[in-house]
Order: structure tokens, then sequence, then C-alpha cells
């Protein structure tokens, strides 16, 4: 879901890079000092997993992981996934320096949407539904910025519905698998160290 | 914090050794062509070898001409003959595969060196030394090609050798030339994320004492 370089127009790249500024700029003050290995190791989770393949029949899509971030560290999500969208563009060239801001846009707010999401499910202290609320968070997370990106493309030659639809298709497998891998997550977390939940709101 | 490091870093262990097990790595759009006589090959792959199916290719000169259109196939390659007044020049394929995915691969001028002419528009040498050079040899069952039947047998086994050694070489250079993840990126850009965090923390605590 990484856009490449050379697709979007002027505007909808500083569009992107305005709002992924913005995003970044809340995010650095929602990150607690105490838990900046943490979001340090969960960006790490998020530059590895787009290097994991899921094999889809026409086409082929990778774990994203944002729902899962979005789920820990709220708003804080966009300064990191940032960070590892800038260090995936210069190490494996994906993506590229001046889609960054776009791809930021639409990781950062899928994230931070599941974020939101999963607290609602799970309530301020994070202890119903655990199983329910991460699988919402990580299907969200992929279908949020699916549909961003399907956006972001839309001012393209290529069509909103037309965008959306092939990125809904084949990131489907990857939303339900994301979907379980958060739920599964969540609860080991919950259940090994719920602290880390405190992330978003210390 | 050490516990919560512990549990984070137990999910990324699996998920480092899952990336590194597997030969699919992630999702970049690998685009390389090449001159292969008259045609212009085209092959388009997803970073970890799926080919890219069904992609818009599009081949533009210097001056942002069009100069040809086509599709991927199933395997992810197109071959497409330039057409008949195609002169030499650099050209940029670009090959969009949807979903954002798009990325080009330049041909240079010199790859095109005489062999992309098509055929016939080779004007024919003078072939007025043959007759003369007839009278001196023997007839008997030598057969005497004419200067110009040379020259066209010359052109074609120009053009096989182009075809069937100098195309896949060049392939095998274009290939060689798409970048690749390897482990020691993916070891790296960890290393960088929690040296980021690292530095941040030292920031941060030293402000305090302050």
């Amino acid at each position: 879901m990484h856009i490449a370089e050379g697709v979007l127009s002027a505007p909808v790249l500083i569009t992107g890079a305005v709002v992924a500024a913005a995003g970044i700029a809340y995010g650095l003050k929602k990150i607690p000092a105490n838990h900046l290995m943490l979001a340090s190791l969960l960006g790490s989770a998020f530059f590895v997993a787009s290097l994991i393949h899921v094999p889809i029949g026409f086409s082929s899509a990778h774990l994203i992981l944002n729902g899962l971030i979005g789920a820990i560290l709220g708003a804080a999500s966009f300064p990191i996934i940032f960070v590892a969208l800038l260090l995936q563009a210069v190490l494996f060239q994906f993506g590229g320096f001046t889609v960054l801001g776009v791809n930021t846009a639409t990781m950062g707010i899928g994230a931070w949407a599941a974020g939101l999401i999963f607290c609602w499910l799970t309530g301020p202290a994070t202890n119903k539904n655990l199983k329910t609320a991460g699988f919402a968070a990580g299907f969200s997370g992929v279908f949020i910025s699916g549909l961003l990106t399907a956006l972001a493309l839309a001012f393209s030659n290529e069509g909103f519905v037309a965008a959306a639809w092939t990125i809904f298709l084949s990131n489907l497998p990857v939303m339900f698998i994301e979907g379980i891998l958060t739920a599964i997550v969540v609860v080991y977390i919950k259940r090994t160290d719920a602290g880390v939940f405190d992330a978003k709101t210390s | 914090m050490q516990k919560q490091a512990k549990v984070i870093l137990s999910l990324l262990v699996p998920l480092l050794s899952l990336s590194a097990g597997s030969t699919a790595f992630a999702h970049r759009l690998n685009v390389f062509a090449y001159p292969s006589g008259s045609e212009i090959c085209v092959e388009a792959s997803f970073a970890g070898g799926n080919p890219a199916r069904n992609a818009d290719i599009k081949i533009i000169d210097e001056q942002g001409k069009v100069v040809l259109t086509s599709k991927t196939s199933k395997d992810g390659k197109n071959c497409a003959a330039v057409p008949a007044d195609f002169k030499p020049v650099s050209l940029t394929v670009v090959v969009n595969a949807g979903e954002g995915h798009q990325n080009q691969w330049t041909i240079e001028k010199s790859e095109f060196d005489g062999i992309s002419s098509p055929i016939a528009s080779v004007s024919p040498s003078p072939a007025a030394i043959v007759p003369q050079a007839d009278s001196k040899l023997p007839k008997s069952g030598v057969k005497l090609f004419s200067q110009q039947e040379m020259d066209e047998a010359i052109r074609v086994a120009k053009r096989d050798i182009e075809v069937t050694v100098i195309a896949p070489l060049r392939k095998q250079l274009a290939e060689a030339q798409q970048p690749k993840t390897t482990f020691k990126d993916i070891i790296g850009g960890i290393g960088w994320l929690v040296g980021i965090a690292g530095l941040i923390a030292w920031f941060t605590t030293r402000r305090k004492q302050k």
C-alpha cells in the first residue's frame, strides 16, 4: 500500500505532507518519555512487517501492523510511522521521499482511528472485549488506510472506485490476518504486562 | 519499562525470523526493459518475484512523446515492436501496476546501436564488385553471393546474436541493478529506530536534570 514516486500530483503530495506534519507534531507530544523504547520497538515491528508477504491469487500484499501500533500508542503512532516509513524508503526503496507525507498520513490516520476504536471497545481501563477490540483495531487499521490510499489515488489517473476496489480486494486477507494477530497480541500483552496500554494515557 | 520492552521484543523476534525466512521481500515494483532486435521488451515484477500482471506500460522519449503503450501479460512481461519510423533515442519506460505501484526504467540511446533499425531500411550497398570477381574464380560448384546477399546475411546474423546473446545479457545486467533488500538493511533499520529513541531519551533526561 505504499504509493510510489511519480504517481501523485503536487496538490495531493502537499496535502499529505501538511496532514502528516500536523499528525507528527501532535503525536510527538503524546509519546510519554517512559514509553519511548516501547514506541521505537513498535516502529521496528512496523518497519519489518511490510517485508512479510501475504501471497494472494492476483496480487500480493504485506502486513502493515498500523492497527496494533494505534491500539497501543494512539496519536503517537504518527511520528513512529513516519520514521519507519522514512527508513523503508532509504533502505528498501519502498515509496519515496516526495510521497512520504502522503504515506505517513494514510498509515497514521489508519493507526489513530484503529486506536480510537480499540479504546472505545475496551473502555478506559482496557479490560473489556479485548479479543473483539484487538480484531477490530487490526482490521480497521488496514481498512481505513486502504480507503485513504484510494482517496489519494483518486486524483491520479486510476480513479477512486477502481483504486479502492483493487486495494480492498488485495488487502482483504491482510485485514483478517492483522485482525487475528492484533487480537492475539493485545490479549498476550494484557496478560503479561498490562502497563503497555498506559502509553496512550500517561 | 524493561518488562514492556521484553514483551514487544518477544513479538518482534518472530516477525523478524518470518521476514528473514521468506524469500518474498516486500512490495516494490521492479521494472526493467531492454531492446531485443526491433522490439522493446519490458518486465515488471514485485520485489519478491511475483510478476506484475496486466500492468500499464508507457514508453516515452526524451521530448515526453509517447512512443508505445502496452500491457504486461500474465508473466509480467511484454515485448512490443517499435514503430516503423523509430529512430534510436533514450527512452523512459514507465510501468504502473495500480494501487500506487509505479516505477520506471531508462533505455539509453547507445543500447539501440544500429541493430534495432528494421532490416529493410538499411540502404543496399553498391553491388558492382561481384561480377568482376566472378570471372577470376573457378566456377565449379562454388556458389557466389552478391555483395547485397552478403550484407543481408550479416545483418540477419547480427540480429540473431542481438536476440539470442546480447538481449539476455542485457536482461541479466538490468536484473542485477535492481535493489535488493538484505538482512543487513533490516537489522540496520531496527538499529536506527532504537538509536533514535535512545537519543530522544538522552535529551529528555538531560533537560530534566537541568
